[in-house]
Order: C-alpha cells, then sequence, then structure tokens
C-alpha cells in the first residue's frame, strides 16, 4: 500500500477477522517469526485463541499484499527459513481502530449490564 | 524421519504455486519448531499438520480465484471457536459436531425418531432389495463372451414360436451372412447313477443335447479337463460336461472327476469337463452331452419335427433386426424344399422369430420388474412424504429455537446445514435398518422368489447394493429435509418468537404432501386390484382336469430297454401301486398337461386333402390316465390292455378334433368314433381308429386355449420316460416312502425324484403370476397404510393447532357435527385431490400393466372403483381421531391458551 494513503481511514477494514486481530496484537511489541507468532498468541490469549499453522500463512499472506506486516529483511538469523515478520505503520493503526471499535463495543450500556449480570 | 515430512510436502500442493512459493519452507520449519516443543508423537503433528495443508490449501486456491488480496472484513457470524482447530482433522471434526448435535436432537424424541427410521428403513430396503433383484436379473451381463451378440433363433407360425428342425439349423449354420457361428440344442430329463464305489443314488437331472459349437460360441472355457464335442454331422460321442453345480453336489468339488463314469437312463458316459459357475443354458441344465443327427435327420423331410432351438452369434456389423429378416428369407427358402407342406406352412405364416439371448432370458420378468421398481420408488416417496411431515411438526415446534439461533447471528446456511445433517442421521440410520432389512430377504430369496426368474440366485447383498442404498438415502434426505429447511429458514428473526399456528407455507406444503401420497397409494392399489383381478380370472378357470388329491413324479427307464421290457414295467407299476392302501389309481402319460413339456404334430383326417393339414397336441397316456385326472369321456371308450402293440392302432380325441374335423358343432359326438386319422407322416396309410372322445383340457398355460388333442396308448407307444400320477385319499406327500422302496422293488436303479402335488406342478405356470400378485398387494397395502398415516398426522397436527379457533367455534354454539364434519371435510377434500392427480398419473402408468394382466382391462371400473372406495374409507378413518379431539377442545382453557 502506497505511503500517500497513510493518512486515510482505515475503518473500512473493520471489524477485523478475529484471527487478524490476534496475530496484529503479537506483533506489537516485538518481531516474530510464524511459530513465534503462533506461540505468542496461545500464551497471550489463553487456549481458545489459537490459530492453525495453516491458515496463519493464508492471513499473513493477506495482511502482506495488503502491507499492514512486511518481512523483516535484515539477514539477523543464518537460517533463511525463519525470516520474522514486522507490523508496518498501516498494520498498527488497523490494530489501533479494531482496539478502539472493541472498547466501544465492551463499554456500552448493553456490555455493561451484562457484566453486572454475570457479576450477580 | 523425512517421510512423514515429504508426505507434508505434497501436501502442500494444494496451496496456489505463488503462496506455495512464499510460505512453504516456512511452514515446514514451523511444523519441525512445533515437533522439538511437544511431547505428542510425530505423527499426530504430522497428520495435524497435513490435515491442516487439506483444509486450508484448496480454500487459499479458492479465494485466490476470487481475487480476494484484502483481508476482507467478515461478519461476526463465526465466532472464533476455541482450539478446535488445532485438534486432529478440522473437517471430519465439525462434521462430527453437526452430528452430535443432530444425535441430541433425535434422543429428545425418540418415539418420533424411531418411527421416522423405520419408515426410511421400509421405504430404503424395499429399494435396496430389489436394486439386488434388479441388478442380478437384468443388469449384470451374462457370464458369455460378449453376451449381447448371441441370439436364440426359433421358427415361428404367425405368433406362435416353436422350435426349429434339424436341416432348419443346418440352414442357419451355414446359409446365414448376418450370423457368425451357429450351435443347437434342446433339453430332456435323464436319470444319472454317478459310478463310484460307495453305492450312490440314481437322480433325475436336467440334460441338454448341444451341438459342437456350443461351447466355443458362448466363450465358455471349462474350469476342469476339456471339451471336445463332434459336430453336428460327426460321429456321437459318449462324453458329457458336468455344471459347477452338479460338480459340487454330486462329487463334492473333487478334482479328479473328469474320467469318471456315469450311466445316464442306464448308458455308460464318461465326464470329459466341468463348467464354471455361472454358465447355465438352458436353464437348470445339470449335465450337457454332445448332440449329432443322423443323415436321415437331416434330409428335408425330417423338417416337421421341430425340437431344437438355435444359438448363433451375430456376425460384426449386423443387428438382431438384421439376422431376423435373414432367417425369415430362410424359412420362405425352405417352402419350395417340402411341396407337400408348402400350402400350409403359407396359411400359417411360417417364418422365423430371432430375439437377443439376454432378452429371452428376462422376456417375462421384465415388466413385472419395472413394475416393482415403479411400486418400491412410490413406497420410498411415501416414506419420504411421511418424514418430512413429521420433520415439518418438529421444526414447527422448534420454530423459537430456530429464531432465537438466527437473532443470536446464525447464519441461514448454518441453520439449513443443520437441518440437513439431521435428515442425513435419519436417513443413514435408516438406510443402515433397510440393508440389514433387504440382506434378510434377500437370504431366503428362494422362498420369496419364484425359481423361474432367471439368475435369481445370483442375487446378494454385494458392495453395489450398499452403494446404492447409501445413495439414495442421501437423496432421501435431501428430499424430505427440504421443506423443514425451508421452513426453518423461513422464521425471521425474533419475530417468529412469537407461536403462531404453522405460517401457511408450510399448511400449503403439507397438504401438497398429502395430496401426492394419496395420488400414489391410488395407483398402487388400483395396479394391485388389477392383477389380483387379473390372477382370480386366471386361476379359477376350469382347465379340464382335477388336480387335488393327485400326486405325480416323473420315471426313466433305462434307454437300451426293450419295448417288452417297458410294458410289462408299466403293467406291473399299475398294479402295484393300485394296491396300495389308500392309493384310488394310478395313471400314467409321457407329459402332463400344464407342465411345461408339449409334443406337437400335424394330423390329417382319412380322406382330407394333405394340403390342409392342421397341427395337435398329442399326449401318450396309460390305461387309467382319463378316469386318474378327471377328464370326461363324452363318447366311445377308454384305452384297455386288448390294445396291443401289433393290434388296430387307436387314438382317442378331444371334444375340439370331433366337432372341428369330424361331427360339426351340432353333430353327435359318438359319430366321430370309428373315423381314421394319420398323424405327423402324411403319406403313411397305417391310419389310427378314433375309439373315443374325451373333453378338451388345458396343456399349455392357463392363459391359452391351445389346439386339438390326440392322445395314443402307452400300450401301443411304450414310454421310455414317463409321469406317474396318484389319486389318493389324505395327503400325497406322506406316501413317498412307500412309493420309493416300491420303485426300488421294482428296478433298483431307478431314481424317484420329487414327489409333488398336481396342485403344485400347474400352480407352477402361474408362479410368477401369484408372485407378482402378492408382492404388488403387498406394497399397496403398505403405500395405503403410510398415506392414511401421512393424512393422520397432517389432520391431528392441524387440529392441534386450530384449538382456539375450534374452542371459539364451540364457544358461538357450533355443534360437535359442525366441528367434526369440517375436519373430515378437510380430509375428503385432500382426497379427492389426491384421486384426480393419481388417476391423471394413472392414464400414464397403466400403459405397462396391460402386459401383465389377463382378461382384464387396464382400464377397468371395477378397479379403479374400488381403489378409490377404499381410499375414501381410509381418509375417513384418518380423519375420525382427530375429528373427535377438535370436539373434545373445551372452549374456555383454548381462549386462554395464549
Amino acid at each position: 500500500m502506497p505511503s500517500s494513503t497513510s493518512r486515510t481511514d482505515v475503518s473500512f477494514h473493520l471489524p477485523l477477522h478475529p484471527s487478524d486481530y490476534l496475530i496484529l496484537l503479537s506483533l506489537v511489541r516485538e518481531d516474530l517469526h510464524g511459530y513465534g507468532i503462533l506461540k505468542a498468541i496461545s500464551m497471550d490469549g489463553a487456549r481458545e485463541a489459537s490459530i492453525d499453522p495453516g491458515n496463519l500463512y493464508r492471513r499473513l499472506h493477506k495482511m502482506l499484499n495488503a502491507a499492514w506486516v512486511e518481512r523483516n529483511q535484515t539477514k539477523d538469523s543464518k537460517d533463511d527459513r525463519r525470516r520474522s515478520y514486522r507490523l508496518t505503520e498501516l498494520g498498527r493503526r488497523v490494530a489501533h481502530a479494531e482496539t478502539a471499535r472493541l472498547r466501544r463495543l465492551v463499554e456500552s450500556q448493553a456490555a455493561r449490564s451484562l457484566s453486572a449480570e454475570m457479576m450477580s | 524421519m523425512k517421510f512423514l515430512e515429504s508426505v507434508y510436502r505434497l501436501a502442500l500442493w494444494l496451496y496456489p504455486r505463488s503462496f506455495r512459493a512464499q510460505f512453504a519452507d516456512e511452514l515446514v520449519e514451523l511444523h519441525r519448531s512445533r515437533l522439538r516443543d511437544t511431547q505428542r508423537s510425530r505423527g499426530v503433528v504430522w497428520l495435524e499438520a497435513f490435515a491442516s495443508a487439506l483444509r486450508h490449501g484448496p480454500a487459499e486456491r479458492w479465494s485466490a480465484l476470487r481475487g480476494h488480496d484484502l483481508p476482507e472484513p467478515r461478519p461476526p457470524e463465526t465466532p472464533p471457536r476455541g482450539n478446535r482447530s488445532f485438534q486432529l482433522v478440522p473437517l471430519v471434526f465439525s462434521i462430527l459436531q453437526d452430528v452430535r448435535i443432530a444425535w441430541r436432537a433425535l434422543l429428545r424424541r425418540p418415539l418420533v425418531g424411531a418411527v421416522m427410521i423405520v419408515t426410511l428403513a421400509v421405504g430404503l430396503g424395499a429399494n435396496a432389495f430389489l436394486f439386488g433383484v434388479v441388478d442380478a436379473v437384468l443388469l449384470r451381463p451374462l457370464p458369455y463372451e460378449e453376451p449381447d451378440r448371441l441370439v436364440l433363433i426359433d421358427n415361428r407360425y404367425d405368433e406362435n414360436i416353436t422350435s426349429s428342425s434339424p436341416p432348419d439349423f443346418v440352414d442357419r449354420r451355414d446359409l446365414a451372412e448376418s450370423l457368425g457361428e451357429v450351435a443347437a440344442f434342446h433339453r430332456t430329463e435323464m436319470a444319472m447313477l454317478p459310478i463310484v464305489e460307495s453305492g450312490a443314488q440314481a437322480r433325475q437331472v436336467q440334460a441338454a443335447f448341444v451341438t459342437g459349437q456350443f461351447f466355443e460360441l458362448l466363450g465358455v472355457s471349462p474350469r476342469l479337463g476339456h471339451i471336445d464335442f463332434p459336430s453336428a454331422e460327426g460321429q456321437p460321442s459318449s462324453q458329457i460336461v458336468i455344471s459347477y453345480g452338479t460338480w459340487r453336489t454330486v462329487y463334492g468339488g473333487d478334482s479328479a472327476v473328469v474320467g469318471h463314469d456315469v450311466l445316464l437312463d442306464g448308458v455308460s458316459h464318461t465326464i470329459s469337463a466341468v463348467l464354471p459357475p455361472g454358465v447355465d443354458l438352458p436353464r437348470h441344465t445339470d449335465i450337457w452331452l454332445p448332440l449329432t443327427f443322423t443323415p436321415e435327420q437331416l434330409a428335408d423331410s425330417y423338417r416337421p419335427n421341430e425340437f431344437l432351438t438355435t444359438l448363433g452369434r451375430l456376425a460384426d456389423d449386423f443387428t438382431v433386426e438384421h439376422a431376423a429378416a435373414e432367417m425369415d428369407a430362410l424359412a420362405q427358402r425352405t417352402l419350395e424344399l417340402q411341396p407337400s407342406r408348402a400350402d400350409f406352412l403359407r396359411q400359417h405364416g411360417f417364418g422365423a422369430h430371432v430375439e437377443a439371448l439376454g432378452d429371452s432370458l428376462v422376456g417375462d420378468v421384465r415388466p413385472a420388474l419395472f413394475l416393482f421398481s415403479f411400486a418400491v420408488g412410490a413406497i420410498l416417496l411415501l416414506a419420504c412424504a411421511n418424514v418430512a411431515h413429521l420433520l415439518l411438526a418438529q421444526a414447527t415446534a422448534r420454530s423459537h429455537e430456530m429464531s432465537v439461533r438466527r437473532a443470536l447471528g446464525a447464519g441461514k446456511l448454518r441453520l439449513v446445514r443443520q437441518v440437513l445433517t439431521e435428515s442425513l442421521l435419519l436417513s443413514f440410520l435408516g438406510a443402515g435398518l433397510g440393508i440389514g432389512l433387504a440382506a434378510f430377504g434377500l437370504r431366503f430369496l428362494e422362498v420369496l422368489v419364484p425359481r423361474d426368474v432367471p439368475r435369481i440366485e445370483q442375487a446378494t447383498l454385494d458392495p453395489s447394493l450398499i452403494a446404492f442404498a447409501l445413495a439414495l438415502s442421501m437423496v432421501s434426505a435431501v428430499v424430505f429435509g427440504i421443506p423443514a429447511a425451508v421452513r426453518n429458514t423461513g422464521a425471521q428473526g425474533l419475530r417468529a418468537g412469537r407461536t403462531t399456528a404453522g405460517t401457511k407455507n408450510a399448511r400449503t406444503v403439507r397438504r401438497a404432501l398429502v395430496v401426492v401420497e394419496v395420488a400414489l397409494a391410488l395407483l398402487l392399489v388400483a395396479s394391485a386390484s388389477l392383477l389380483l383381478r387379473s390372477f382370480q380370472a386366471l386361476t379359477t378357470l376350469d382347465v379340464g382336469f382335477e388336480t387335488g388329491g393327485r400326486t405325480a413324479f416323473r420315471i426313466n427307464l433305462p434307454s437300451e430297454s426293450s419295448a417288452e421290457q417297458i410294458l410289462s414295467f408299466h403293467a406291473a407299476l399299475q398294479e402295484r401301486f393300485e394296491a396300495i392302501p389308500g392309493i384310488h389309481g394310478a395313471a400314467t402319460a409321457d407329459h402332463l398337461p400344464l407342465s411345461g413339456r408339449r409334443w406337437t404334430a400335424t394330423f390329417r383326417p382319412e380322406g382330407s386333402p394333405t394340403d390342409v393339414v392342421p397341427s395337435a397336441d398329442i399326449k401318450i397316456v396309460g390305461t387309467r390316465f382319463f378316469e386318474v385326472l378327471g377328464v370326461p369321456l363324452l363318447a366311445g371308450r377308454h384305452f384297455d390292455t386288448n390294445d396291443v402293440r401289433d393290434g388296430t392302432r387307436v387314438v382317442i380325441v378331444d371334444e375340439w378334433t370331433a366337432r372341428r374335423h369330424f361331427v360339426g358343432t351340432d353333430g353327435q359326438l359318438a359319430e366321430a368314433l370309428g373315423r381314421r386319422i394319420n398323424v405327423g407322416d402324411l403319406e403313411d396309410p397305417r391310419f389310427r381308429e378314433i375309439v373315443g372322445i374325451v373333453g378338451h383340457v388345458r396343456t399349455r398355460a392357463f392363459d391359452e386355449e391351445g389346439l386339438p388333442q390326440l392322445y395314443f396308448s402307452a400300450t401301443q407307444v411304450p414310454l421310455q420316460t414317463f409321469d406317474v400320477v396318484l389319486s389318493s385319499a389324505g395327503d400325497p406327500s406322506r406316501l413317498a416312502p412307500q412309493l420309493r422302496s416300491m420303485l426300488q422293488e421294482l428296478n433298483p436303479n431307478l431314481p424317484l425324484h420329487a414327489v409333488v402335488g398336481l396342485d403344485e406342478l400347474v400352480g407352477r405356470s402361474v408362479a410368477l403370476e401369484r408372485f407378482q400378485t402378492r408382492v404388488l398387494g403387498a406394497l399397496a397395502s403398505l403405500a395405503l397404510f403410510l398415506a392414511s398415516v401421512g393424512l393422520y398426522g397432517v389432520l391431528a397436527f392441524a387440529v392441534s393447532r386450530r384449538g382456539r379457533e375450534f374452542g371459539l367455534r364451540i364457544a358461538l354454539g357450533a355443534s360437535a357435527r359442525q366441528i367434526a364434519s369440517s375436519v373430515i371435510r378437510e380430509a375428503l377434500v385432500l382426497t379427492l385431490l389426491g384421486l384426480s392427480l393419481g388417476a391423471g398419473l394413472a392414464l400414464v402408468a397403466v400403459r405397462w400393466l396391460h402386459q401383465l394382466t389377463w382378461k382384464v382391462t387396464t382400464a377397468d371400473p371395477a378397479s379403479w372403483l374400488v381403489a378409490a372406495m377404499v381410499l375414501l374409507a381410509v381418509a375417513v378413518l384418518a380423519a375420525s381421531a382427530p375429528a373427535l379431539r377438535a370436539t373434545r377442545i373445551s372452549p374456555s382453557r383454548a381462549l386462554q391458551a395464549d
């Protein structure tokens, strides 16, 4: 995605596919290779948030094309097969937007009364 | 181990090429890393990887095709489903989950579920069973080389098909261009006594005499030994070939059987070969013997002796029609070769009949199988309709559940998938049970299906039958699942959360289903009643002789017996048997009426011209034949022991012969006595004198009046092979041991084959008709039952849903009669609609039936009227319970209910 669109609205991507959101989140703090992403997701989000490896690369494939993530060109590893992925500026903004959307949802009147129900 | 990894790499080819180029190495590496970190076995890890590729590879291809490069926003209809996707094969897993949900839904209403499964099992089982039969009888190719090219050729007189003579066979073999190889055969019965150390018992066998080319023509090579039958003009040979079945039953599958000697009708033969299983031409043959002809038999003067069937293989580029045309032309040519018969032959439309071997084997059975296929198909439709009713009722009851699920975001397709999974589960369970029923039926095939049906013994439970049943069950699942699926997705969000009476659409669907059910039931019931009337007409005919209390069996005397020996045997037999207490009389005949055997020859009354010669059915009978069989003597006398071989040659004729050829319709029968005829060889100066006139007897078939009949005396024409009929008081089958020992005293080498009641023997000639009638009757009853259950279900459901309306009407002063009649009126309207639809369908369907009925037109108003009345009565019956319930609705409770 060209940089001229970097300021454009990303809201039309929302809501994100849950798997995409999980992958983006896992890359927020560090660059990871595929297996690292899988492990980060299953540690972070507990057991119910895991991704099938076959699906992981399909999502990555799409996100690479959409320029939400990119491959690390630096040869930090001798093994070429363990290339890591890095969040782009665009990807970071998409993740922000999704997080904001989810927050609005969770803080909505309905969700609050729902959690009140769960407390009682 | 690199092997599993390579398998996985192969699976990666499921992904599109560009994807593979970017990620293949990374994917493999990722799984290696997983393997390092886990305690699970290598196999499981790679299996999961493999399953993942199986699922996502094609999916990626699909999205690549659709060109969705951006991660498209998806509605949250499928929430993340836990760790499901990381367990084993995900696809199977998700299906299993659907099945579990379906199973739970089924267990919630076990009774309804059981009813649905049994209903489907009956429908699917009937279809699977019939498929097994049709597959064996019609579909599987005959076990011969290029069986489609094999034809049978017979002589034909107008529409009557008869056997051919040896010169006819030679004509076809040597002159026909449309035929390649040609062989001839005829069948007979023989007494076979295997010569082995231990005392073997003689048995009666079906023997076929076949000319040299027979087995080569079929493309059959023996399982053991080798076949070298002489050509038709060659020297007689004493070798025989035995069937696989005979080999197993008589010789216990002994591979040293080749070279064994057997006595056939007392003459020694040598077994030269055993055939492979399945070779069965002519049908039920146990042994095959070489058939050769003497020069006299091949002369033109021998042409009136028609006893052969010709088997031919079509030459390349020729069809059955070509062969038929050429055979007819050959037949015309023979007219010039026999001037004395030419006029007769011309007058009777002499020609040839050519039929594909396969068609001739299944000819009689095919229409019946078509009819049954239609009937079981209708049963399955009825079963599906009833299950659809039940599912619809459930769907209405579950509309609240479905609305809630829709509201929570389940997609339409998801709900349809759920309903169809439930249908499939029901259907597979029904199919499983149905296959069991079919297997049970096939096991008892011999009891259920007459032996005449060709190749029926090959019908077994095999993979194709199971595949058929499963495929049919899937189709059925869609058929009966769709109404409920449509009903469910029709539930619009929470709006349907209110329990309204089944929506108008659903009610229309149910009513349409019932109308179709009634129509199908009408077709089946009317067909059954047509067949039943036809069968009754057939079997209540006066056949001209008595069958009750008569027992019959067949005897073959050694073929080298002299005429004197045979005559004294007959006399002794008569005397001994009639001395047995309980036996009223013993009669002998070369063959019995309606036994499937016949002997036809031409005859000429003395003084009439030789150019017009009628044919007659001829029997050679013992002295007490007419008394024992209860055939009335109308004039003259019976045969007696004074009719000796060198005395006056005598003949007894039937009333037809006497009236048609001697005294006219109004004359005195006695005037025919003393008149003379000659038979067969028309130039023969030795005439036979008519000494008696008896009643006409149905001899060929129940539905065929037959030809004039002539009887010769067994005292003048010694019978080496003959039937014995005993009339007795009480159960004749109890006599068998006594008969056997008496026969052993007379001649220890004689087999006593099946002793059967004459009733049964004659019944066999209508076995197929009886079978058809019974089967269709059973299917029609089933259809009637299913249709009435469907009608009942719809009305009962409607009454329960309209409780409020009825309550209101009762409160407003409607009488019980008005309420009940409104329910029954609905039943009648639906039934009448069904009856008209059925009548419409019938116009098309009855064309098949006329091949199966006899003396009853398919438009027989009585049958249709009876069927319609039965259905109306059943409809009223089915409606009465719901109607009664409607009148008992309490107005106050009904109005409060909502």
